[in-house]
């Protein structure tokens, strides 16, 4: 057997996983590939019997499997991103990480500069070279209250020839800290992977530990979490699309979503008591469980926030000027947001027909199918769009979860994980498919921990969409992605 | 035009009567903590033991907890076998002095309003620049909605400019990398006191 196959959130013996030898690794990956699956994620495990081994992942859509196998590496492979674009971030970061050379590898820039190995002034970026190009340097620190990261745009006047993207200024070792697990910090560090995606980051690693531990969620729980990861979804969305508003000067849409957005996280604070959703989703279950009353009160909150929204969002479709400026504007075609793996709505707003909690929907979304919106003209507009037809299927699978909350408890006691397994656990936050990865070692403790947030796939996609643009574009396309900084750097 | 009035009207005016008012927090947020002091099962350490940030200390005095690393999780309340840790949804948590944020007993007092000499140099203007050091973004996103139209922090004359140099003050968010790389990587201009 070439792979081991394995469903979202389920455990396998690390045993099991088939070792190929290298060709018959890349072969196995991407005939994959080539048959309409994706690459979920490459990584290096620890050593076992003193080899390093190079983990593969993909996902087959269609049928909801994830399919696994490794490979010892040593100092070098032949690279998968010349057969296979959206290896090319993972394979850089495995020769950040561990020294090896992926060889054919078209560069193998540093990703997040972790301490002590190179400096983060210390990077080459791609230059245009020519008589009128010119180089326009932003960041690390920017303007506005935001996080480091630095952009240089390579420009023939007004116009953006290649962006290039260099992060790391807020990497701060979490997969690192997550290793030797779970403890009591565990928790808490995955909800700050990315402060804005704490449910989604909480409900991957929930649902990766209840596999460990061969736990469940009570069905209660499971509900809450759909709960807190569709409000987190609409406020994200809605947030960002009264930004976009903003970033055009469209001043009335951006003033009511700011608000709307402020009106979805304090419905997650009356459920839990933090309105970015923080300790509330918990290894076992939920540690809040609302009465009936909350839940009517979040219902009758929610009813009115959706006619708000629907006022606000709906000026902005029927403004032309804005319509004008988010059209044809920052296009990521369907072609290069695939062989990235982009993922999330970006890519379904370049026709990419891909939502795990469809396709995937482990324990969480099993009883919950959302509707899946699917754009295709890859622009500002099909990701804004995209953006308020998610918050329109959210709001549906919301009320319909709040209509029948199931009944019983909400939280049940977690053991230890068990010895010598590995899970992958994947889960579609507001920006995309989030993936964490655990091994547990002979004491059942977590040797190994990998978390893939959007963001580490889609910055490259906000790259191919300012080609061609207008540098002046710049902001609106970044927010149209709206991706993490710190989700990226860990 | 016209739809954009209608809808003006619909929105309504949002911006919470703060201070004229106090806003009324939810029931489970979980604000200032209260102890209750000298109340502790002999030798019991499980709210030190859960404490994900080391913010419990436990002496022969009693029960001490240190607001400057608690991250208001709850789970040290959740645990107590005797309940002696309340986090009540009191959300005024500035303190002056790093001494004012260490919780025994009832809490401390909230901070005092700035002084007469300051608030005539600074008049009604405060502009401040934020430094992300490291964090979750969390802190950001909530600075950013301070600009919103529910709190419009810049009718106190409170705004966040693009940098040191045109701020009063500074407002550090995240895990707080030292001094040194700050300026080192320009989060902060040398020669600025901090």
């Amino acid at each position: 057997m070439t792979f081991l196959t394995m469903r979202n959130a389920e455990a396998h013996a690390v045993d099991v996983i088939p070792r190929l030898d290298g060709p018959a690794f890349r072969q196995a990956l991407l005939s994959q590939i080539a048959a309409e699956c994706r690459l979920l994620l490459l990584t290096a495990l620890p050593k076992i019997s003193g080899e390093t081994y190079l983990l593969g992942a993909v996902a087959d859509h269609a049928r909801g499997n994830i399919h696994v196998a490794i490979t010892p590496i040593r100092d070098s492979y032949p690279a998968l991103t010349p057969d296979c674009p959206a290896a090319h971030y993972f394979e850089r970061e495995l020769h950040e990480q561990h020294g090896v050379v992926p060889e054919g590898h078209p560069w193998l820039k540093p990703v997040r500069f972790p301490h002590g190995v190179r400096a983060i002034e210390d990077v080459e970026l791609f230059q245009v070279n020519g008589a009128e190009v010119h180089e326009v340097a932003v960041g690390p620190v920017h303007a506005g209250v935001i996080e480091p990261g630095h952009f240089r745009f390579n420009c023939h006047g007004e116009r953006v020839l290649h962006l290039e993207i260099s992060l790391g200024y807020q990497h701060r070792g979490v997969e690192e800290a997550l290793r030797g697990g779970p403890h009591t910090r565990s928790i808490h560090l995955v909800e700050t992977v990315a402060g804005d995606t704490s449910a989604g980051h909480a409900t991957a690693y929930c649902q990766l530990v209840e596999a460990l531990t061969a736990a469940g969620c009570p069905p209660r729980a499971n509900a809450l979490r759909v709960v807190a990861l569709e409000l987190e979804r609409v406020a994200n969305h809605i947030g960002d699309l009264g930004a976009l508003a903003g970033d055009v000067g469209f001043l009335p849409t951006a003033a009511y979503c700011g608000r709307l957005r402020g009106e979805m996280l304090n419905l997650s604070a009356l459920l839990c008591g933090s309105r970015l959703g923080r300790g509330w989703i918990r290894p076992g279950g939920a540690a809040h469980d609302p009465e009936t009353a909350v839940v009517d009160d979040v219902r009758r909150r929610l009813a009115e926030a959706e006619r708000d929204m629907r006022n606000a969002v709906g000026l902005l479709w029927k403004s032309s000027s804005v319509r004008a400026r988010f059209e044809h504007t920052g296009i990521l075609d369907r072609e290069a947001a695939a062989d990235l793996g982009i993922v999330g709505p970006a890519a379904r707003a370049s026709g990419i027909d891909r939502d795990s909690r469809r396709d995937f929907p482990g324990p969480t979304y099993r009883d919950y199918q959302p509707f899946v919106a699917v754009g295709g003209s890859g622009d500002v507009f099909a990701r804004a769009m995209q953006r308020w037809e998610e918050i329109d299927n959210s709001l549906v699978l919301l009320n319909r979860v709040l209509d029948a909350l199931p009944g019983g408890e909400t939280m049940i006691a977690v053991n230890r994980p068990v010895a010598n397994m590995i899970a992958i656990s994947a889960v579609e936050g507001w920006r995309g498919e989030i993936v964490h990865l655990g091994v547990t070692d002979w004491a059942g403790r977590l040797s190994h921990y990998k978390i893939v947030d959007p963001s580490f796939r889609n910055w490259f996609g906000l790259a191919m969409a300012m080609r061609n643009q207008a540098i002046s574009d710049f902001p609106l396309c970044n927010k149209s992605f709206n991706l993490s900084y710190c989700g990226h750097d860990l | 035009m016209f739809k954009a009035l209608m809808a003006r009207a619909r929105q309504g005016h949002r911006t919470i009567p703060y201070p004229a008012e106090l806003p009324q927090m939810p029931p489970l947020f979980r604000g200032r903590p209260v102890v209750d002091h000298g109340k502790c099962a002999e030798g019991c350490t499980t709210c030190r033991d859960v404490c994900p940030s080391e913010a419990i200390n436990l002496s022969p005095e009693g029960l001490r907890l240190d607001l400057g690393r608690c991250i208001f999780c709850g789970d040290c309340a959740a645990a107590c076998p005797e309940r002696l840790i309340r986090f009540t949804t009191d959300w005024r948590l500035a303190a002056s002095e790093r001494a004012e944020l260490l919780v025994a007993g009832r809490g401390t007092p909230h901070v005092e309003a700035l002084g007469q000499q300051l608030r005539r140099l600074l008049g009604r203007s405060l502009r401040l620049r934020q430094i992300s050091a490291g964090g979750c973004n969390g802190c950001e996103v909530e600075v950013n909605a301070l600009g919103n139209v529910v709190f419009d922090a810049s009718r106190f004359g409170i705004d966040f400019v693009a940098s040191p140099r045109h701020a009063d003050g500074v407002l550090i968010t995240g895990l707080v990398i030292p001094t040194e790389v700050a300026r080192d990587s320009g989060m902060i201009s040398p020669g600025i006191p901090i």
